[in-house]
Parts: structure tokens; C-alpha cells; sequence
């Protein structure tokens, strides 16, 4: 028997401690120690409390890439360069939406505020790294809980508490799902552990039973990431929750959801020695993610197309890249595995991006496209920021969004399926992708092309950073994509050895 | 040492230093501008003469590892058929400069993305990989939707989205293309070399090559995807306009023939009748629309898609001297529209503030330097000889009559109203006398600048130039479509017997 708590594991975990320890003396301090101080006060410590400590974390586990892999907590947990780099982006991803709040988000109870914050992101860590349904299932309502209380953290703000409502209900009946889909994994492979259900799921041929709890896994789990049909929550959440929280869902959540999907598809659903040929099982969780990619990506193009707020754009636009970062997964091979982790990192850095712009600007008139009009004149910086965000997050060159998304429909095309059966795949994506340029294009309008009506508009001084580096980001990764692609697809293929057929 | 791929370099140069800080007036950024288009040109111009003739094939080339777990290079060379339209992108930036001479509002931002366009034209046309072609081609959209919804006129909010909805949609098209003709050759490289040495089976051509063709051919103006073209050529300032008609229409006739006919060679045998009849259909329908056009700039707009359709007409016929003729129309076509743009978009427009026929009088006299443009372009557009559209579009008709002999009848009726467009429009814009009492006619016009002249003999040579001695441009196409018409030919020859 292995022991759960070797040094090694406690090494490994080290980030998710660093993270858990941060939690509790955010709180601890600011009620033990500057409880007296005044509020203003006791925000600025808080937010540099907890945005420092979950940068140090992402740096604990950036060191941890080249340690290799190894597997903890008696096989529950696997720490290998994947999930440390996922870590790594989850952590820096949250450190920086954290630092999008403002006084107002966190109201009287900023420890509150960013402990709940940090909860969620050590949630989304674990899930990074989570090799059995247990603890997937944990870390995943760890993050959950933690988003819900925070959504609704706008106490005095009634949509605030309507968004927190849609986003628990859409949640719980979500874990519903995973949890029911799990449940029945675990009984027709005998195990909770991945490498478990890898060998007792491939062991006989598959029962109705296998197709349901397989249908019901990846539904629950397509909520984490925003995919279609779990993302009816997602417009009003990112609307009216505070801004670092919708942030946050926007960018660290899909970093997680993308690594816990690999993993769970990848070694899970994914026989643990080659068969030498193809197995029910794997038909279908590869359909699955299929109709969820093609619906996710429709549904989302079509929903962001009626938007006149940009917070609900932005999310409809969330739900379509969910769709095409499930397209990845129609290629059953690491390679593809990797592409998705690929576009999941760029995507979260527009996104910050995007949200550190909307946190730079006055939001008093409300969510309407109209807020960026005229921004080419008075900052063009800003502007050029926002456009070079909005073109990624449309696909076009020299950003990592073209690059990201070619990724992902080619190694749909050159998947393990072929390419005859992902033609359907792709040309649902690339039309529902057509109507996406319309859209992005009226934002560029706004920002580029109306004049200014009145008066002077400046961007706080405190997000400038966070634009600039993901800017830098969005366009190094478009121009030379090779520099993160690469490692990821060598990680990502010790990872799963018997996936490539 | 490779020189071709400096053409990039060298904008790319250029759009850094235009946005250093320190030039501060709307002249320097024109300066700026003017250089940067310059050295370009003068890179194209080495890299046309320095072409090994008798060795052929790609040349100049550079490959550089950019993603090689994917089988993507960053690789640049350039054929006959390369340099060409190299040169011609050179010629029609540096023109296109000189004709923006007048542009004051954010001067910066509008040759940043000029360049922008420049570069990523250049980038095509150079590119020798199907990742890297594609890279380009939609890094040269962006820059023509805030051209023209910034700086243009007549509907150009409309006309911009347009414009670059159509081309996003019809890149789509070539994206799922490109992808699944890589994933079919089986070769896991986007190189193109390699690509045109996989096999890819004919069945599967024959339904790859209409997706390639018609998502290249919206770019190129190709009937009945064509509508984007007039719309945005009238909305975009004149340099755009020059730009648009002049060189990236051309990108989507290059990727048909460099991507579509070369990679797909049994689907394009398969499918030629149909490009063909396209291509006919639009010389004739888009000439007799621009015989009803009150619009001035319309008639450039409409005889652009019926000249493009010529383009079209010769990747129809598959013979040498068929391709050969619809390279040297993108030549031709791209520095003649380039010119006739620039007389009514910049030399008519931007004095009289009018473009409608019926408003436009006695201009003969009062511009004369624009009405002989105007006699010497519109000569060049009707195809006489002495002028380069004569030497492409005979090669067209040559070509047609070798393979699909039956679409020569519309052809040739469109030429025959390509005629009394040009001489109409001829007429109506120069000759119509003002009218009893117009205040207007008699008024004095700002004389035609120097740097609008210099532009309009550049192009002027560059037509008379390949259009009498047409030699050294045909020296450098014909080995590199001969290539494309033996791939052709040798794909639909029947297999031997074991």
C-alpha cells in the first residue's frame, strides 16, 4: 500500500499548500492583525496579499515542470509537467483577475473577498492535476462553491444575487450530472482511479450503461467549461457578478476545465495498453464531445450575434470557444490534447486582456458596446490592446488566436478518426466561426471607427500591466506559437503513451 | 543569398520605423511611406531580374523551423509566376503612396496599415507553405476593413463590412480546404513541394478543388461571389481602391492556381468547363452592368470583376498558354486598374467632389493631365495592342480556343461592350459640355500634383513596358505554368498498364 503523504507528494502539492495556507492568513490577518486599520487600508493589504501569494504559487509550480511526473495521494493525484504548466497558467490566470478588483467588488469584507477567491483557484489547481472521479468531483465543487458565493458577493446589487442564483442552479444541476456519470463509470469499471477505469472499462465490451455515464461525465463537465448545453448561465454571470469574478470564469476556470477534460478523456476513457484497434468506449465519448463542440460553437456564435452588452458578448463568444476547444478532442491524440491546453492558455490571456480593459473604464453607463467608442482617440494604446484581443479571439493573424484555432480543426482533420469523419466537425465550426467575425468586427467598429460624442476617458493606471502582458503574450504565442507548442505537445505525449493508435 | 523575401522585411522595417514617436507630421509619415514602397519595389525589381530563367523553379528561398511537430516551415521562394506579381505589387504600393500625397487625417495609422496590406500581399505571393499562404492571406485583411471604413466615402460602413465578411467567409472555405487536402495527402506537411508530390486520390480532388476554387475565387472577384468588389472599390480611399483591385484580388486568383490547380490537378481537369463558364459569365454580365452605371467609379469597380474574369477564364483552360495569359492579365489588370482608380478616385474626386456622370463636365480641358491618363488607361483596358491587356488577354483567347472553345462567345461579346463602357465613360465623363448656367463647370480645378503624375507614368510605362516587350514577363511565367499544366495533364492521362 502506498502511503498517501510521501515527501515527494508533499513536494509535488506544494503550490496547492502554498495556496491553502494563503486562504487562511488572508482572513487571519486581516482579522487578527489590521481589523483596526481603515477600510481602504485593509483592501490594498488583502489584495496584495492574496494576488502575491497566488503568483508565488504559479512560480512554485513553473519549477515544478522539470521534475517530471509522479503519482500522489495514493493514486488519486498525478504531478507531471502538464499539470504543473496548467497550475502555473490556473495561478497567474487568478492572481491577475484578482487584481482586476476593485474596493467596491470586495465591499466591507475584503479578506472574504479573496480568500473565496483564492478557494477557487486552488479548486481549479487540483483539478488540474486529479486522477481519480473523487477527487475531480471535490476539486471541481471546491472551485464551484467558491465562484457561486462570489458571483452573488455584490451584496447590495440584486442582479448580482439573480446571476449567483442562475449560475448555482445551472451549476448544481451540473454536478448532478457528473456526479450520476461518475457514479456509473466507476460501476461498470470497478474503480475510481483513472488508470482503473482505463483497464476495467476496456476489459468487456461496453453496456448502454458505459454510453450513459460517459454522456452524463463530459455533460457535467462541459459547465466548467462553458460549453453548450450548461453555459445558460454564463451571460448574466459574466454580466452582473464583480468583475474579477466573471474574469476569473472567463480565464482560470477553462484552464482547469480544459486539463481535467484531457486527463479524464485522455486517460479514463482511453484503453491503458493498445488494443490494436478501436473501442466502443472511445466512439462514445469522441461523439459526445463532438455534438457538444458543434452545439457549443452554434449556439455561442448565434447568442454573441444579439448582443448589444459587451460583458454578454464576450461570454456567448466564451460558450463558442468552449466548442472549439472541444473540437480538439475529437483527435484522440495527444498532439491534440496539447493543441486544446494551447488554445485554453491564449484564450484566458485575450480575455484577461479584455477584462483588465473593461476594468480600466468607468462602467457607470451600463454594459453597452458603446463604451469603447471613440477609444482610438483618446488612448490609442488602449484601442490597440482591445483590437489586438478582439483578433485573436476571432482567429485572424498575427495574434495566437489564428494560430491557436488552426491548431485545434487541424488536429481534428488529422485525427485518430480521419479526416472524412471530421469534415462535418470542422465545417460546422468554421461556418458557426464566420458568424463570429461579424460581431468582433462591430467592437473594432466602435473602438476604431465612431468618433468620441464627449469628454475625456482614462484608463486606471493599475491594469495597464496586466494588459501589456497579455498583449505580449497574445502576439509572441501568434508569431512564433512553437515556443509554448512545442513543450506542451512533448509533455503531453509521455503523458498518454497508449492514445495515439 | 536570398533576396526576394526582403520585400517583406523591408515593409515590415518600414511600418517599425513609421511608428517611432518621432515623426510628428503628416509630410514625414508620407516620406516614410514613399521609402518603405520604394525599397520594396526595388527588392522586386532585383529579385525579377535576377530570376534564373534557364534554371526555373523556386528560387531565393528561405526555410526557417517554425512549427515542426506540425510539419509547418517558415518558408519563402519565388517562381516566374512569384516575381511577377511581386513586381506588381511593388509598382502599384509606390504608386499607390504617391496617390495617398493628400491624405492629412491620421496620416500614421493609414500607411501603417497600407503597409500592413503591402506586407502581407507580398507575404502570398512569396510564401512556400500552405500554412504560411494562408497566414498572410488573412493577415491582409484586417488593414482593408479599417481602411476603408476610416478613410472611405459612399457607404462605407456597409462597404467595409462587406468586403471583409466576404472575405472571412471565403477563407473559411479555404481553411477547411487546406486542412483536409493536408490530412488526405497524408504527407503531415503543409510544405508545398511535398504536398504536390503526395497523391491524393481523385475523388477526393474532385470535391476539394470546388472548396479551394470558390474560397480563393470570392477574392478574386469570381461571378457570382463577386458583389464585395464594386461596392468596396467605390467606398475605399483611392490608394485602397488601388490596392484592393490592383493586388489583392489578385491573392485569390494566385491561391486558385497556386493552391486549387497545383494541389488539386484531376479536380481541376474535372471541373474546368465550370471555371471556365465563370469566368466568361463574368466578363460578359459585369461588362454590361458597367454600361449602366451613373457612378464613375462604378464603371472601374464592374470592369475590374469583368476583367478579373478573365483571370478566371484562363485557370479554366489548364494549357500553358491559357495559365500564362491569366498570370499576365493579374499583371496587367492589377497596374491598369491601379491607374484607372487613381483618375477617378483621386484626380477627378478629390477636385470636383463628384463622381456621377451628368455632374462631371467638360473635364477635357480642365484636366487634361486626367483625361489622357484616362485615353491611355482605357486603351490599355479594351485590350489594343501595344498595351499589356492585349498581350494577356490573347493569350487568354488562345488558350480558351485550345480547350473550351465554346465559352469564347460570351468572352468576345464582353469584349465588345468592355468598349462602349470604356468609350462611354469616356464620353460622358470628359466630353459632356457644361450646362447652361452652371456655375460649377467654369470653375478653376486644382492642377494635377507631381507626385499624382509620377505615380500615373510609372503605371503608364509598367502597361506600354510589358505590353511591348512582353518577353522578359513571359520569359519568367511560362516555365512555371508549363509545370502546372504538365501536373495537370499528367493527372488525367490515363494510368499505364502494369
Amino acid at each position: 500500500m502506498m502511503n498517501p503523504l510521501d515527501w515527494n507528494t508533499l513536494l509535488r502539492l506544494l503550490p496547492e499548500i502554498l495556496a491553502g495556507l494563503t486562504l487562511f492568513s488572508v482572513v487571519g490577518v486581516d482579522r487578527g492583525l489590521i481589523s483596526h486599520w481603515g477600510e481602504q487600508a485593509r483592501f490594498t493589504v488583502s489584495r496584495l496579499f492574496a494576488c502575491g501569494a497566488l503568483a508565488a504559487c504559479a512560480l512554485v509550480s513553473l519549477a515544478e515542470i522539470p521534475f517530471g511526473s509522479s503519482v500522489g495521494l495514493a493514486g488519486a493525484a498525478v504531478f507531471d509537467p502538464l499539470s504543473s504548466f496548467a497550475q502555473a497558467a490556473i495561478f497567474l490566470l487568478a492572481s491577475g483577475s484578482l487584481w482586476l478588483t476593485s474596493p467596491e467588488d470586495a465591499g466591507e469584507h475584503p479578506a472574504e473577498f479573496f480568500a473565496l477567491g483564492i478557494a477557487s483557484a486552488l479548486g481549479l489547481s487540483l483539478m488540474a492535476s486529479a486522477r481519480d472521479l473523487i477527487l475531480l468531483f471535490i476539486s471541481v465543487e471546491l472551485s464551484g462553491l467558491s465562484l457561486y458565493a462570489l458571483c452573488a458577493f455584490h451584496k447590495k446589487s440584486a442582479a448580482s444575487a439573480e446571476a449567483a442564483l442562475k449560475y448555482f442552479t445551472i451549476g448544481a444541476v451540473a454536478s448532478a450530472f457528473t456526479l450520476y456519470g461518475f457514479g456509473i463509470l466507476m460501476s461498470q469499471a470497478g474503480g475510481t482511479r483513472f488508470d482503473e477505469i482505463a483497464v476495467g472499462l476496456f476489459s468487456h465490451p461496453p453496456t448502454l450503461w458505459t454510453l450513459v455515464g460517459v454522456i452524463f461525465s463530459l455533460g457535467g463537465m462541459a459547465f466548467k467549461i462553458t460549453a453548450a448545453p450548461m453555459h445558460m448561465a454564463a451571460p448574466d454571470v459574466y454580466r452582473h457578478a464583480p468583475l474579477p469574478v466573471a474574469s476569473m470564469i472567463a480565464t482560470a476556470s477553462k484552464v482547469g476545465a480544459a486539463m481535467a477534460l484531457i486527463r479524464l478523456v485522455g486517460h479514463a476513457l482511453s484503453p491503458d495498453v493498445p488494443l490494436g484497434g478501436w473501442h466502443a468506449v472511445q466512439d462514445f465519448w469522441v461523439i459526445t464531445a463532438g455534438w457538444l463542440a458543434a452545439v457549443s460553437m452554434v449556439l455561442g456564435n448565434l447568442g454573441a450575434l444579439a448582443q448589444q452588452g459587451f460583458r454578454r458578448l464576450i461570454a456567448y463568444s466564451g460558450v463558442a470557444h468552449a466548442g472549439y476547444m472541444l473540437v480538439a478532442l475529437f483527435s484522440c491524440t495527444p498532439q491534440g490534447y496539447a493543441c486544446l491546453l494551447f488554445y485554453s492558455v491564449i484564450y484566458a490571456a485575450a480575455n484577461l486582456g479584455l477584462f483588465a480593459l473593461i476594468a480600466g473604464r468607468d462602467e457607470s453607463e451600463g454594459d453597452s458596446l458603446r463604451r469603447w467608442q471613440g477609444l482610438a482617440t483618446h488612448s490609442p494604446a488602449a484601442a490597440i490592446a482591445l483590437g489586438v484581443f478582439i483578433l485573436s479571439l476571432a482567429g485572424l493573424p498575427p495574434t495566437a488566436g489564428f494560430a491557436g484555432k488552426f491548431f485545434l480543426f487541424m488536429s481534428a482533420a488529422g485525427g485518430a478518426l480521419g479526416w472524412m469523419q471530421a469534415t462535418p466537425l470542422l465545417a460546422v465550426g468554421l461556418l458557426a466561426s464566420c458568424i463570429g467575425f461579424y460581431y468582433y468586427l462591430r467592437v473594432l467598429k466602435y473602438a476604431f471607427v465612431h468618433g468620441v460624442e464627449e469628454g475625456e476617458a482614462s484608463m486606471t493606471v493599475r491594469v495597464l500591466p496586466l494588459v501589456w502582458i497579455s498583449l505580449a503574450v497574445v502576439l509572441v504565442l501568434g508569431v512564433a506559437p512553437n515556443f509554448l507548442l512545442a513543450p506542451m505537445a512533448q509533455w503531453a505525449a509521455g503523458l498518454f503513451p497508449s492514445a495515439s493508435l | 543569398m536570398s533576396l526576394v523575401p526582403w520585400t517583406i522585411w523591408l515593409t515590415l522595417a518600414g511600418m517599425a520605423i513609421l511608428s517611432l514617436p518621432v515623426w510628428r507630421h503628416s509630410a514625414q509619415h508620407k516620406w516614410v511611406a514613399l521609402i518603405t514602397a520604394l525599397s520594396g519595389l526595388a527588392m522586386a525589381t532585383i529579385a525579377f531580374l535576377s530570376y534564373d530563367i534557364s534554371a526555373g523553379g523556386v528560387q531565393g528561398g528561405l526555410s526557417l523551423p517554425w512549427l515542426p511537430s506540425l510539419g509547418i516551415s517558415f518558408s519563402l521562394g519565388a517562381d516566374g509566376i512569384s516575381v511577377v506579381l511581386c513586381l506588381l505589387t511593388g509598382l502599384v504600393a509606390v504608386s499607390g503612396v504617391l496617390f495617398s500625397w493628400n491624405i492629412e487625417k491620421n496620416s500614421r495609422a493609414f500607411f501603417l496599415l497600407f503597409l500592413g496590406l503591402v506586407g502581407g500581399v507580398y507575404g502570398v505571393f512569396l510564401a512556400n507553405d500552405l500554412f504560411l499562404i494562408f497566414f498572410f492571406y488573412e493577415l491582409a485583411i484586417i488593414p482593408k476593413f479599417f481602411l476603408i471604413a476610416i478613410w472611405g466615402h459612399t457607404r462605407k460602413d456597409y462597404a467595409a463590412m462587406k468586403l471583409v465578411l466576404y472575405s472571412l467567409v471565403s477563407s473559411a472555405a479555404v481553411l477547411l480546404g487546406i486542412l483536409l487536402l493536408v490530412a488526405a495527402s497524408g504527407t503531415g506537411s503543409f510544405d508545398m513541394q511535398s504536398l504536390a508530390a503526395a497523391k491524393i486520390s481523385e475523388p477526393v480532388q474532385i470535391w476539394l478543388f470546388p472548396l479551394l476554387f470558390l474560397g480563393f475565387g470570392v477574392l478574386a472577384g469570381l461571378w457570382p461571389f463577386h458583389t464585395w468588389a464594386p461596392t468596396g472599390h467605390v467606398a475605399a480611399p483611392t490608394a485602397a481602391s488601388m490596392l484592393l483591385a490592383g493586388v489583392v484580388m489578385k491573392l485569390g486568383a494566385y491561391g486558385c492556381l497556386r493552391v486549387a490547380v497545383q494541389l488539386c490537378p484531376a479536380g481541376a481537369a474535372h471541373w474546368s468547363g465550370w471555371v471556365c463558364a465563370l469566368g466568361a459569365i463574368a466578363i460578359l454580365f459585369a461588362a454590361l452592368i458597367a454600361l449602366r452605371q451613373r457612378d464613375f467609379k462604378f464603371v472601374i469597380g464592374y470592369s475590374s470583376v469583368s476583367h478579373m474574369g478573365f483571370v478566371i477564364l484562363g485557370l479554366g483552360t489548364l494549357n500553358a498558354t491559357g495559365l500564362a495569359g491569366a498570370v499576365m492579365q493579374m499583371f496587367s489588370h492589377g497596374v491598369i486598374a491601379g491607374l484607372l482608380f487613381a483618375v477617378v478616385g483621386r484626380m477627378i474626386y478629390e477636385r470636383t467632389h463628384t463622381r456621377m456622370f451628368g455632374e462631371l463636365s467638360d473635364l477635357r480641358h480642365r484636366l487634361p493631365f486626367a483625361f489622357w491618363t484616362f485615353v491611355l488607361a482605357g486603351a490599355a483596358s479594351m485590350g489594343l495592342p501595344g498595351f499589356s491587356g492585349f498581350i494577356a488577354e490573347i493569350q487568354v483567347l488562345i488558350g480558351t480556343w485550345k480547350s473550351q472553345a465554346i465559352w469564347l462567345v460570351p468572352t468576345v461579346l464582353g469584349m465588345a461592350v468592355t468598349f462602349a463602357y470604356t468609350l462611354q465613360a469616356l464620353h460622358q465623363g470628359f466630353f459632356t459640355p457644361a450646362a447652361q448656367g452652371d456655375t460649377h463647370a467654369s470653375e478653376q480645378l486644382p492642377s494635377i500634383t507631381l507626385p499624382e503624375k509620377v505615380a500615373a507614368l510609372l503605371l503608364l510605362s509598367a502597361t506600354l513596358w510589358a505590353g511591348l516587350n512582353p518577353e522578359p514577363l513571359n520569359r519568367r511565367i511560362y516555365p512555371a505554368v508549363s509545370a502546372i499544366a504538365e501536373r495537370v495533364a499528367a493527372a488525367t492521362a490515363p494510368a499505364p498498364q502494369p
